[in-house]
């Protein structure tokens, strides 16, 4: 290779290299992180959907990736879902976990018997899971809560919605009395989910 | 080809007068930095999936490695230049090029198009570009701090498949948090299982064979002679993102599709695997063809060298039944011998080429008239 071939190579990689790693993400920076809601919006999510409420700014970058994501004044709720096999009890608790650096706490009520595991060595009890849980399972909803000693940032709560396997959680983070006046539009986008997992069977209104 | 002494692409630990070894050293450095910066978290929050990740992404190292050594029947590639250009992958690639790049370009889809699109399509449209970008520029990386040229489409192949392994091993491992996240954590080692099981064996790392692809894309471009290595060239370079792109796309969701896939790419990967066989041998013929190449080898031997692993095993059934069986070991030395000559005389070589022209002719060539 002649010093021009080489230096021509170099160059190359460079610029490639240095357009991914910063001119692109600097592009991107440019552009409206933000875009208001003129209507009520159905937006995706990795196992369905959800109606996100007129008035609120959309993040993009989150929403893009599957993670509805939507501000108003110092009020965020991001929306986001995954996969649990085991029972409801453990399920608030890892969510709790995972998201507070602070305390939180969880209903007294949870049951930990209605996992898609639970029961495997029980014949009849697998067979009527089979038959309900998954064919058609039934919508639970339970409701994670910053404890007092909840850190700064902490959500104020979380709402955990089941649909058998399938898990949607709607995090809501802000100051107390403003996330108060937008309570109905909170618990609407919960209320509005659509569970779509078509790929794995499951399409749920 | 075991019985292949030379070595292709050797790259030093520590050269210091190259510019193009000090950007190596700084291209792995902040795509190990960047790496770290997208994995770390999931380090921290998923330990155990971490250590699951490492122990299943070197095991997936292994069995790529050699899998890719099958190839290798017209030169060997150093060992320093396919760690060289799997780290590339595994920390510039994935580092450098895929996870900084992939988002913005999902987010710019989401604010110049829209969120529908930017979700159904955005990994879809933005991964083939930067990651087989990324991945094929470890053949440049290699080449520049080595100061080789290279030989064959394989070469390239090679190097962009190494490439596609450490990739491929960084990417599963992400993927392993991700569904750990995605699992709120519920078995981060069975969910870490599942995905080395399905990306790495269910699915045979698809990456390092899109990789591949584009690499003898560029190999053919580069260094073959022929008529038809710009639109050949072309269409290997198109079609590794193109698998890429429909491999992520919304098109192949449903698990049948998927399927005919992974049943259509084996046919495509046979069908490369032979254009780059007869580019290799045509590199071999069109090499020793060179005056004074051969010096006194009748040029029948080189005819007795076939172009592909089958081709090979035949004729050399055929020799082992006309000569006996002892035999075979000799067919294979000439084969390899021949080849490093070719190897030799293509690197400019001259030291190498003399030594080992000289010992087949003391073997192959007829004595000098006057001589007996």
């Amino acid at each position: 290779m002649t010093r021009l071939q080489r230096a021509s190579g170099l160059v190359v990689l460079l610029v490639t290299l240095v357009a991914c790693s910063f001119g692109l993400p600097a592009l991107s920076a440019q552009g409206p992180a933000t875009r208001m809601l003129a209507t009520d919006t159905v937006v995706g999510t990795t196992y369905g959907y959800v109606t996100l409420p007129a008035g609120w700014n959309l993040d993009l970058a989150a929403s893009a990736q599957l993670q509805p994501t939507i501000t108003q004044g110092a009020v965020s709720v991001v929306v986001s879902d995954g996969v649990w096999l085991e029972g409801s009890a453990s399920l608030v608790r890892h969510i709790g976990d995972l998201v507070y650096d602070g305390g939180f706490t969880v209903p007294d009520d949870v049951p930990d018997d209605d996992g898609l595991l639970t029961g495997l060595t029980d014949l009849s009890a697998v067979e009527a899971d089979l038959e309900t849980s998954l064919a058609a399972p039934e919508r639970q909803d339970f409701r994670i809560t910053a404890a007092a000693d909840a850190a700064p940032g902490d959500p104020l709560w979380i709402d955990v919605i089941r649909y058998g396997e399938l898990i949607t959680v709607v995090v809501v983070r802000g100051p107390q009395p403003e996330v108060a006046q937008r309570v109905d539009a909170i618990q609407a986008i919960g209320d509005s989910l659509v569970i779509d997992a078509s790929e794995l069977g499951e399409v749920t209104p | 080809m075991k019985e292949l002494t030379r070595r292709r692409f050797a790259v030093p630990i520590f050269a210091p007068g190259r510019v193009a070894w000090w950007a190596l050293v700084a291209a792995l450095l902040w795509g190990a930095a960047q790496v770290w910066g997208g994995l770390g978290i999931g380090v921290i929050d998923f330990p155990a999936a971490a250590v699951t990740g490492l122990l299943l992404g070197a095991l997936v190292w292994l069995a790529w490695w050699l899998l890719l050594r099958i190839p290798q029947l017209w030169g060997r590639v150093a060992r320093s230049a396919s760690w060289t250009a799997a780290l590339w992958g595994a920390l510039v690639a994935a580092g450098a090029y895929a996870l900084p790049a992939n988002g913005a370009m999902i987010t710019l889809l989401a604010q110049h198009v829209s969120v529908d699109l930017a979700q159904a399509w955005g990994a879809a449209i933005a991964a083939p570009l930067t990651e087989e970008t990324g991945k094929a520029l470890a053949i440049l990386a290699v080449v520049l701090v080595a100061r080789e040229r290279l030989r064959t489409p394989m070469d390239a192949a090679l190097l962009a498949g190494f490439a596609g392994l450490g990739f491929t091993v960084t990417e599963d491992i992400l993927y392993g948090f991700n569904i750990a996240y995605l699992s709120f954590g519920e078995d981060p080692v069975a969910s870490t299982l599942i995905v080395f099981f399905m990306r790495a064996v269910l699915f045979a790392s698809v990456s390092v064979v899109f990789s591949a692809l584009v690499g003898a894309g560029v190999g053919f471009w580069i260094t073959d002679r022929g008529r038809l290595r710009f639109p050949v060239g072309l269409a290997l370079v198109v079609a590794g993102p193109l698998l890429h792109m429909l491999w992520n796309s919304p098109l192949l969701v449903a698990l049948p599709a998927r399927l005919a896939f992974l049943v259509a790419v084996p046919l495509l990967v046979w069908a490369a695997i032979r254009l780059v066989r007869g580019a290799e041998h045509r590199w071999f013929e069109r090499t020793l063809a060179a005056p004074g190449a051969l010096g006194r080898i009748p040029v029948t031997y080189v005819d007795a060298v076939k172009r592909s692993w089958w081709k090979r095993r035949s004729y050399r059934n055929d020799v082992a039944r006309t000569f006996g069986s002892q035999a075979l070991a000799a067919q294979r030395r000439l084969e390899a011998e021949l080849t490093d000559l070719a190897d030799a005389v293509a690197a400019g070589d001259q030291g190498a080429a003399a030594q080992l022209r000289q010992g087949l002719e003391a073997r192959l060539a007829p004595p000098p008239p006057g001589t007996l």
